[in-house]
């Protein structure tokens, strides 16, 4: 039986971070917080209208709904699963405020909405848990389903929002930062506490490290993730209340292949799909570097269209490097 | 003995030297054609080491390999399989959803006009399959098969291709009595047809019943080769163990057992998948009991099923006097048992959470005091940390880097950590010293006995006879799913353990 | 205490004989399970089609019977790829957006390059695209599922970029000829279907390396011993379904006359399920080519079914939705009585 010997020494080495190395360290921890830096420095030198106001909070406005979104996409591949169902999720959370506004007051319309999101999430969870289907592609079954239910309720059309107290309240700003922005920050940190600093998200991140070891420890598997996918739905229906307050209506289609941005931001921000790991830094980072890298294109009158094809490519880079670092290195390091 | 002078396969001063272990140590092994050798030892002797380079898998530091009297060097198993070796190894290397024919033909598959031709597929199968008196319908779903064909199917496909050379490795693992005979009997039936046989196993009834020849491996040498004729099982076991069985270590397990209290773990008639015996036992607190048995044992299903991660077949576990359903690992170890399992890397660590975070998952917690039970708190978890590591003498920089940077023996004292952090009483170790160097063993063994003298109940199951030795004050043994021994005081001697693992008719000495 | 050593037993005879009785009622058990297995999703579509011929009006007619079929072959096309992709254990997410680009590709050049060239075109973007997919899931090992999710995202883009968000409207009325045409009173992308379904059924089943997809899918050590080289297997399948979304580009194409950048959203959807449905399971190892046919069949009815309805278009969100969840669920169900049998063998 041969008795595997690591040199531990190296790795101790690393660490401890020892001098001279320091700067390096940084900045290959950190090298998205600075291509994002660089990047706002770059474009408010070139780009005249970056700087002004309003293009600077339509920029925190956009990366807020993808953003939230992504916040409880990256719990759920830390925990080793995915949810595809989130346009649907948004779709009936938006129609749901919009068709019961006016009927109750606004603080009954948004907390139905987030109630039938966490519903939603908790039937995801449900159906990946219990009924054992891959969560990718039962959460794409889901995404149909919920699609279906929104287009239904509606019969394809737009819902318009016309509650005053609603409108003002989704689109006031706290100090000239957009409510939503701020929302999705408090929702980032919340989110950095649950998954680093309470048991729960350490079971979490030890069922996707490790289903089976996690299981053999003795952790709660199936109520961890159906809580997981809850908490997602929870963030999502926070997003949809907000995009739903910026359209002032809500229908089907208002975030269609948002699943796309959220994952593509978790993934360039640092999470690792394998799991076990997930940085809500870097998932904040992400969604502010694919807003300024939309606004930019937007600004420098680009086919708006290019935006699919920059998410998608960006998000493909960011997978092969990924891979291609996990193949070269031989410890799942961070 | 038939020996030409002309032989298959001539393995000549093979070393093989891993960073720190010497593996194999200037070992022959000469193959002859018509010729069945079989290749005996313990763990560690070095048998799969030789394997995996006649295999092509690995290259020998030093020594060389003649195949047919020319020299040869493999750098890949096609490079082997192209020289005329072929290998069964321990798992099979079967698709279940294809058909037994196409399986045997998968990579080589006959083919007319890039089409695959059934027709003659299946007649060169069934023809294979009559050429060894076998029974196999070609057009089966090799799922579908049990283990035992599965096993045959393999073996076949291994005849598929030309070989000159087979090499089984631990190839009635998986079988039982009927199916074990009809292997054997394959074998016979090769070998009468001039293929050179290198049959590996740790069972002495097989070797005797069908090799011509034995070759026993020590501690990466080889340190005899008999006429199986003229050698006994007694003389094999001596030969295997080697040293003079030393003096036992004092069993601190002995005065510790509390001889009154009612047992913590008790299986009553339970039948575990894959094991043939129902299994009885009951372990009282501050005892450490040996569960013994090599590969196909059962010994690794039994302990499963003890923890509920197999469900069992019947029967009835009873933890601290009370029955309780074991189906999963989480009731287990709410009825106050822990388990560390055989594959510390699949099941044990958790690979991307950090030291501190792999001693403190499982810790018992105070239930329901608001939220200081949703959070936990880094200066009281920083302590528990310090004083385990102090205790287990955890070798780690800090309780923040990863496990992964630890060696082999520091995380499993940081899972023997996570076991004592979860207050259960009754502790099931499988395979604890694997993959750790001998200082940590020691103290592994040092920290079992300690956790013993505080009143837990302990279950060690190991293939290594030495360690049972040293730890356990009884034991049972296992083999090919049967209940071959069961030990008790000064008869838990290595010799006894090792006779009972490798054979049914073992007698035990006191 | 030693237990007793156990007497080899020694009626070999009787031994043999009940082996073979055994064998064969095994035997019959498992033909009887395949069978299942393979045409079970004959009765879904019977149900179905017994529903339709009921509740619907001008159900039976021989319009909306070739509707039915058109729609069908051009799922099951795409199908076929998938099907292939799927026992691989690998899956694509991206036929949607590449229909919509070949689509747009074949209508651009059959204005501008001919007839011939312009379909040529949209089967070679098609394939690139399969080519682009399978490089990065089998040479940098990205997971299939996120690398197309990605490509998808890219094609899209690429597809709205090049018709600039409108629709190019193909001039060439003897190209929209081709998938009106009819064969013996077939219409032609029933044919082109039938004859991929053959030629991928033979494929998959009969050529080794249909058996090598397999293999790779349902126990990759086994493929790597056998000498089998993953990455190309790997590479030749996405090639394979581009193809197949290349052809299905073109017949839509051709049908519809004018093509824009959202054509085939949410296709992807419909692809899996009527794979998932049609018996091919997702944990690798097999496909069943014939069972996403009659799967797509099935889906088309539905859809015509609740178009003569009156129903409303979203409707069918719904049903795929639940029919796919449904298809998982036996899938899932499938895969873990299996599993617990080999434990107890």
């Amino acid at each position: 039986m041969v008795d595997e010997r690591k040199s531990r020494t190296a790795k101790a080495d690393f660490a401890s971070g020892s001098e001279g190395h320091v700067m390096k360290d940084l900045i290959g921890r950190y090298y998205l917080q600075v291509i994002l830096l660089v990047a706002v420095a770059l474009l408010a030198v070139a780009v005249p209208n970056f700087r002004s106001l309003s293009n600077i909070q339509n920029t925190l406005l956009q990366a807020s709904f993808a953003g939230l979104v992504a916040c409880g996409m990256t719990l759920l591949i830390a925990g080793g699963v995915f949810d595809l169902s989130v346009a649907g999720i948004i779709a009936v959370c938006g129609v749901a405020v919009a068709e019961i506004l006016p009927t109750t007051t606004t603080g009954v319309a948004i907390g139905a909405a987030l109630l039938i999101g966490m519903a939603l999430g908790a039937l995801n969870g449900f159906i990946v848990t219990k009924i054992r289907i891959p969560a990718f592609i039962a959460t794409l079954a889901t995404l149909n389903i919920y699609l279906g239910v929104a287009f239904i309720w509606t019969q394809a059309q737009v819902v318009p929002i016309v509650s005053t107290n609603f409108l003002e309240l989704g689109n006031s700003s706290i100090l000239s930062i957009p409510l939503a922005f701020v929302v999705f920050v408090a929702v980032c940190v919340l989110s950095h506490l649950l998954l680093h600093r309470t048991y729960f998200g350490r079971s979490l991140r030890a069922i996707g490290s490790s289903e089976q070891a996690a299981s053999m420890a003795g952790l709660p598997v199936v109520r961890v993730k159906i809580l997981t996918f809850v908490v997602t739905g929870l963030f999502t229906g926070i997003a949809a209340v907000a995009l739903s307050a910026l359209l002032s209506s809500a229908n089907g289609t208002m975030a269609t292949g948002i699943e796309l941005n959220a994952i593509a931001i978790a993934v360039v921000g640092g999470t690792a799909l394998r799991g076990g790991q997930g940085t809500l830094l870097g998932t904040f980072t992400g969604a502010l570097v694919f807003a300024v890298l939309n606004n930019a294109l937007n600004l420098l009158r680009v086919d708006p269209y290019w935006q699919y094809v920059s998410v998608g490519l960006v998000l493909v880079i960011a997978l092969a490097i990924g891979a291609a670092r996990k193949t070269a290195s031989v410890r799942g390091a961070e | 003995m038939i020996e030409n002078s002309h032989p298959a396969l001539q393995a000549k001063a093979i070393t093989r030297i891993y960073p720190g272990v010497t593996a194999l140590n200037g070992v022959d092994m000469t193959l002859y054609p018509g010729h069945v050798t079989a290749l005996v030892g313990e763990n560690g002797a070095g048998k799969s080491t030789l394997i995996r380079i006649i295999g092509g898998l690995e290259s020998p530091t030093s020594g060389s390999l003649s195949i047919g009297g020319e020299q040869v060097s493999f750098s890949s198993a096609h490079d082997s399989q192209t020289a005329g070796i072929s290998v069964v190894s321990q798992e099979f290397r079967l698709v279940p959803q294809l058909s037994v024919a196409e399986n045997i033909f998968l990579g080589h598959e006959i083919t007319v006009g890039g089409i695959i031709n059934r027709r003659q597929s299946r007649k060169r199968a069934r023809d294979l399959f009559e050429e060894l008196d076998l029974d196999l319908d070609p057009d089966r779903r090799v799922g579908s098969l049990t283990v035992g064909d599965q096993q045959l199917v393999e073996i076949t496909r291994a005849l598929s291709r030309e070989f000159t050379v087979l090499i089984m490795d631990e190839p009635s693992a998986a079988l039982n009595g009927a199916e074990l005979d009809r292997l054997l009997d394959l074998v016979r039936r090769l070998r009468d047809r001039g293929k050179a046989i290198l049959y590996v196993s740790h069972r002495l009834d097989e070797v005797f019943a069908v090799s011509d020849a034995v070759t026993v491996f020590r501690d990466g040498e080889r340190v005899a080769h008999l006429d199986t004729a003229h050698t006994s099982e007694p003389e094999l076991v001596e030969l295997m163990l080697g040293r003079v069985l030393e003096a036992r270590m004092p069993q601190t397990g002995i005065t510790n057992t509390h001889f009154d209290a009612m047992p913590l773990l008790e299986a009553d008639d339970l039948a575990c998948v894959h094991v043939s015996d129902p299994i009885n036992l009951a372990i009282r607190p501050g005892e450490i009991f040996g569960l013994a048995g090599l590969v196909g044992s059962g010994r690794s299903e039994v302990m499963r099923t003890l923890f509920g991660v197999l469900p069992a077949r019947g029967g009835r576990i009873r933890v601290e006097g009370k029955e309780i359903r074991l189906d999963s690992p989480a009731k287990a170890i709410g009825a106050g048992m822990f388990m560390l399992s055989e594959d510390r890397k699949g099941d044990g660590i958790l690979p991307h959470l950090s030291v501190l975070e792999n001693l403190l998952i499982s810790e018992k917690r105070r239930e329901g005091t608001g939220r200081q039970s949703w959070v936990p708190v880094p200066k009281h978890e920083e302590g528990t940390y310090a004083r385990l590591r102090g205790e287990l003498r955890i070798r780690a920089d800090s309780g923040l880097q990863l496990i992964g940077n630890l060696s082999g023996g520091n995380q499993q004292k940081v899972l023997f950590g996570r076991a004592v952090l979860s207050g259960c009483r009754v502790l099931l170790l499988n395979e604890p010293t694997r993959g750790v160097d001998v200082g940590a063993k020691v103290e592994i063994y040092q920290l079992i006995e300690k956790l013993a003298a505080s009143g837990v109940a302990v279950l060690v199951s190991s293939s290594e006879a030495p360690e049972l030795v040293t730890l356990a004050r009884r034991c049972l043994v296992l083999y090919a799913g049967r209940v071959t021994a069961e030990l008790e005081g000064n008869e838990v001697t290595e010799a006894n353990i090792v006779a009972a693992c490798v054979a049914q008719s073992a007698k035990a000495v006191a | 205490m030693i237990a007793n050593q156990i007497t080899a037993s020694s009626a070999d005879a009787l031994l043999k004989s009940s082996r073979q009785t055994q064998a064969a009622r095994e035997a019959k058990a498992a033909r009887q399970g395949t069978l299942v297995e393979r045409f079970g999703i004959l009765l879904p579509c019977v149900v179905v089609a017994a529903f339709g011929v009921i509740l619907v009006p001008n159900f039976l007619s021989p319009s909306n019977i070739a509707n039915i079929l058109v729609n069908a072959s051009l799922m099951a096309i795409i199908g076929f790829g998938m099907t292939l992709v799927i026992a691989l254990r690998g899956f694509d997410l991206s036929v949607g957006s590449t229909m919509a680009l070949t689509a747009c590709v074949t209508a651009m050049m059959v204005g501008t390059a001919g007839l011939w060239l312009g379909m040529a075109a949209g089967i070679v973007v098609g394939a690139a695209v399969g080519l682009f997919n399978g490089l990065i899931i089998a040479y940098i090992k990205v997971p299939a599922f996120v690398a197309t999710l990605g490509t998808m995202a890219i094609i899209r883009g690429v597809a709205l970029l090049i018709t600039g968000g409108g629709s190019i409207l193909i001039g060439d009325p003897s190209f929209g000829a081709i998938a009106l045409s009819r064969v013996f009173g077939i219409p032609s992308p029933v044919i082109i279907a039938l004859v991929l379904l053959a030629v991928l059924y033979l494929v998959l089943e009969r050529t080794p390396f249909g058996r090598h997809v397999c293999a790779v899918g349902g126990r990759p050590e086994a493929a790597i011993d056998s000498g089998i080289d993953v990455k190309q297997v790997t590479l030749k399948s996405f090639v394979i379904v581009g193809v197949c979304v290349g052809v299905a580009g073109v017949i839509t194409a051709s049908q519809l006359g004018f093509v824009d950048g959202t054509l085939g959203m949410g296709l992807e959807l419909q692809i899996i399920a009527i794979t998932v449905l049609g018996g091919t399971s997702l944990s690798g190892g097999s496909g069943n080519t014939v069972g996403t046919f009659i799967a797509a069949v099935l889906l088309a009815t539905i859809s015509s079914g609740l178009n003569l309805l009156n129903i409303p278009a979203f409707y069918q969100y719904l049903a795929v939705g639940f029919l796919l969840l449904f298809a998982l669920s036996l899938d899932s169900l499938r895969v873990r009585s299996q599993r617990r049998a080999l434990l107890w063998a």
